[in-house]
């Protein structure tokens, strides 16, 4: 199969406590991002407010078990999280603020060879994204289990 | 006559308390299931213009011969069909389909469906133990039904009619040679949701099957009727079981091979999964704590595990994106799976909650709803996407609290009322893609889904074409595969099957080909095929149609040989397949006049308007994804991704013109007294010329 499996290269300089603190912000209503997520009984489209919430919905992604027949059958979440990566880095970079990701995001991606392959591109979206996260919960001094338990019951 | 009938269908009026029946031959001529639903509708339901909530609104619930028999992926099906609370901006008649064990049981019992009208003074359910039918008291004087969610309901029902018995067996009748069984009965009932009259209440079936669209658990409440009960000693009497037998090896041997799994595109379920794949919601058989169940007769196992660890037990599909929607989307992937238990528990439709949330975050978001706002909602929107937030959403909407007094309607009427649906509707923002109903699979693409949904009373959900079409061909390039089959020799493979057309131009989805003569033949072709096939034989929607099979020499799967194989093994009849498609045509016509008897008008054909413009900035419904189907552009087939189309007011409004037309309608969209009459439905043209409508 022609599918890539590609590690992500770029290293994102840690950003300052400002930086941090507007990379985590909720944008405003008419500055939010749509995904969708596919699946074969249907499409659901979602509003996404903030890098956090990118992140939980590449979370729900399995596209990239592809080749691991055992683990796309037995995972219940079966589906793709869809967002094209030249889409998200622009929303990262003219309402997150954060050019560097935004960059980064359009340089990773443009190392897969097949301009349609999408599994490997949200592996780069997600682990670059997610990786700028954590930067932002070490800088803000933000404890990522308790805040991960802070969502589920709040 | 062993023909796959039981022979009778329960009349059941909680008014008077009186239990009837009505012979099935006087409805055999629709095959069963949905055609026979509307046939008994439009005799029992006298004016049709009452409103879903009106006493002398009839609810059915009808099988066909192919239920309670070992016809693949068709055991199980029950078609459920009244006027809807649900529908909007008219509650339409419409319909729902479930699958799990209620119709075959039904069948063991003696009926082939079931009809209930009038209104009980109060709560009620229907105990049916094969030719024994009970209206029992389901108040807290009573069984004490009444407020429970659908789980505990259906649990306290095993126990009533199980008797407490020790045994595993129990015997119903005075020895047990009358019968014995050692199987729960199958229950349908309504949570908080119906007896509250929400508009988008679900009836609910053994965990997450369920009749979802259309607001029949606000039905069952408005006649204060919390459940059905069936339990069935009996058997289904086969026409030819050899032939039925011979049939099924047949379909073993090409459908699914077992030992050999070969999937479409590597990863990727084919439609034929089986074997305990449990393939929509993922539960392999060897998952820990988990055991994938079906419905009955069926292999293929979509729901959900259920075990003592298990979360959302049974639920499948949608109902477990609830999780997604009311959590995972606001920054919780650890939202809990009990956000879809809660949901099932109430009854509700998830479609209608999982597209209001979106929409009201927006509205929070824009300053226009939260406490003291334009809309005034105490709702804790800043905790969005919490366990605790879906428990007070879910809460205000079932109980009529906070804006779910409003919400309670469903989205397109709480829209309206605040002023809300003009802007929000074209924008996008509210997601509503015809008759009040959510935006499913996408109309300017899948224009037959769109069409066929405008042109109804709900979204379609019939996953044939989508599935061949859209989905295998968008997901073979997004995993770097090759597609199945190049375009021209997909369309000619599945066109040659679309009886008695077999036109592959049908299959056009090209920006000019959707409005196209040959696409009217399509959508008209769609609906009948689907009418009969699927919802009056009642395979089910994820089993049939067998289009593209892994399986099989050049990928040809088993329609349309399969459909009407099983059906005449079964009845001892000789249908065609084009014969299916025919009565499908007469049953689609026969739902068109009862529309027109409740006051359809073409405007009722018209999708919603964001479907027609590029919104900018971004709106809820504009996304980019690919969605890759075959046009025939230049003199030749390819795939293409038709992503960001727009549909067009005028070719639409052409479009159903001449829909209109091919279907014999008149300029209006009303089957014309002689269209009805050709179909052998001069009762609905007697009643139609009667009413001054033809």
């Amino acid at each position: 199969m022609a599918m890539e499996f590609v590690t992500v290269d770029a290293k994102l300089a840690i950003p300052g406590v400002e930086a941090a603190r507007a990379f985590l912000q909720e944008c405003g209503f008419d500055d939010r991002l749509v995904g969708v997520l596919m699946k074969a009984s249907g499409m659901l489209p979602m509003d996404l407010y903030s890098l956090e919430h990118v992140l939980s919905f590449f979370a729900y992604d399995n596209s990239d078990a592809i080749g691991d027949e055992a683990a796309v059958f037995q995972e219940r979440r079966l589906g793709v999280s869809y967002l094209a990566p030249g889409r998200l880095a622009r929303w990262i970079s003219e309402v997150v603020g954060d050019r560097e990701l935004a960059e980064a995001i359009e340089v990773e991606a443009a190392r897969i060879e097949d301009p349609h392959v999408y599994p490997p591109r949200m592996r780069i979206m997600r682990e670059l994204v997610s990786a700028r996260v954590l930067q932002c919960y070490e800088v803000l001094g933000i404890d990522m289990e308790a805040e991960t338990a802070s969502a589920t019951s709040r | 006559m062993a023909n796959g009938y039981a022979g009778k269908i329960l009349v059941v009026d909680l008014s008077s308390g009186e239990i009837s029946s009505l012979d099935t031959a006087d409805y055999a001529e629709y095959g069963g299931g949905h055609g026979m639903g509307s046939a008994v509708f439009f005799d029992l339901c006298e004016d049709k213009t009452i409103s879903a909530f009106d006493p002398a609104n009839v609810i059915t619930f009808m099988s066909g011969p192919i239920q309670g028999t070992l016809a693949p992926f068709g055991a199980g099906r029950c078609e459920v069909q009244a006027i809807g609370p649900q529908p909007w901006p008219v509650e339409w008649f419409t319909r729902s389909n479930f699958g799990g064990r209620f119709s075959g049981m039904l069948k063991f019992a003696g009926w082939d469906g079931i009809a209930v009208t009038g209104k009980a003074e109060k709560p009620v359910w229907i105990d049916i133990r094969d030719s024994d039918v009970t209206v029992r008291d389901a108040s807290e004087t009573g069984d004490a039904l009444w407020g429970l969610g659908t789980y505990d309901a259906e649990s306290r029902i095993y126990e009533l009619v199980r008797g407490g018995e020790e045994s595993d067996w129990t015997t119903y009748g005075a020895s047990r040679d009358s019968g014995r069984l050692a199987q729960n009965p199958a229950v349908v009932s309504c949570g908080q949701a119906g007896e509250n009259l929400v508009r988008y209440a679900a009836l609910i079936h053994e965990g997450g099957g369920g009749a979802g669209q259309g607001g029949f658990g606000a039905v069952f409440g408005s006649k204060n009727l919390k459940a059905i009960s069936v339990i069935g000693t009996g058997q289904v009497a086969i026409a030819d079981p050899q032939a039925l037998m011979e049939a099924r090896a047949w379909w073993h041997e090409n459908y699914f091979d077992w030992d050999d799994y070969k999937p479409s595109l590597p990863g990727l379920h084919s439609y034929g999964e089986g074997g305990g794949g449990g393939n929509q919601s993922g539960g392999a058989l060897r998952n820990v704590g988990q055991r994938p169940i079906g419905c009955m007769g069926c292999t293929k196992l979509c729901h959900g595990g259920r075990s003592a660890t298990a979360e959302m037990p049974g639920s499948s599909c949608f109902d477990t994106w609830y999780q997604a929607q009311s959590g995972v989307m606001w920054g919780n992937p650890a939202a809990s799976p009990s956000n879809t238990d809660l949901l099932q528990q109430y009854g509700i439709n998830a479609w209608e909650p999982s597209m209001q949330l979106p929409w009201l975050v927006g509205l929070y978001k824009q300053g226009i709803l939260g406490p003291g706002k334009e809309i005034d909602s105490n709702l804790p929107f800043d905790q969005v996407g919490s366990d605790a937030f879906n428990a007070a959403f879910l809460d205000c909407i079932v109980n009529g609290t906070d804006i779910g007094a409003d919400l309670k309607e469903g989205a397109a009427r709480a829209a309206t009322k605040w002023g809300r649906y003009e802007q929000d509707v074209t924008s996008g923002d509210l997601a509503i893609a015809m008759h009040g109903y959510a935006h499913h699979y996408d109309a300017r693409t899948e224009f037959e889904w769109g069409a066929g949904s405008a042109l109804g009373d709900r979204d379609i959900n019939e996953h044939d074409i989508t599935w061949v079409l859209y989905w295998h061909t968008s997901m073979a390039p997004l995993y770097g595969q090759p597609q199945a089959l190049p375009a021209k020799e997909m369309v000619e493979m599945i066109g040659a099957t679309l009886l008695p057309y077999a036109d592959p131009m049908m299959l056009d989805f090209s920006d000019e080909g959707i409005y196209s003569d040959n696409f009217v033949k399509f959508v008209s072709w769609h609906r009948a095929y689907t009418r009969f096939w699927k919802q009056s034989a009642m395979y089910c929607d994820w089993g049939i149609t067998d289009w593209l099979n892994p399986w099989a020499d050049g990928y040809k799967g088993l329609t349309p040989e399969i459909e009407p194989r099983f059906y005449n093994a079964v009845t001892g009849s000789d249908t065609s397949f084009e014969q299916g498609v025919e009565m499908g045509t007469k049953i689609w016509n026969l739902d068109r006049a009862i529309w027109y008897l409740q006051g359809r008008k073409p405007e009722h054909d018209l999708l919603a308007e964001w479907q027609f413009r590029r919104q900018t900035p971004a709106a809820h419904s504009t996304y980019e994804i690919p969605y890759i189907m075959p046009v025939y552009e230049n003199g030749e087939w390819a795939y293409k991704n038709l992503w960001g189309r727009t549909l067009d007011h005028a070719k639409y409004d052409d479009f159903l013109k001449r829909y209109y037309a091919f279907e014999g309608w008149d300029a209006n969209g009303c089957p014309t007294a002689e269209t009805l009459k050709k179909h052998g439905l001069d009762k609905a043209a007697d009643e139609l010329a009667a009413a001054g409508i033809v």
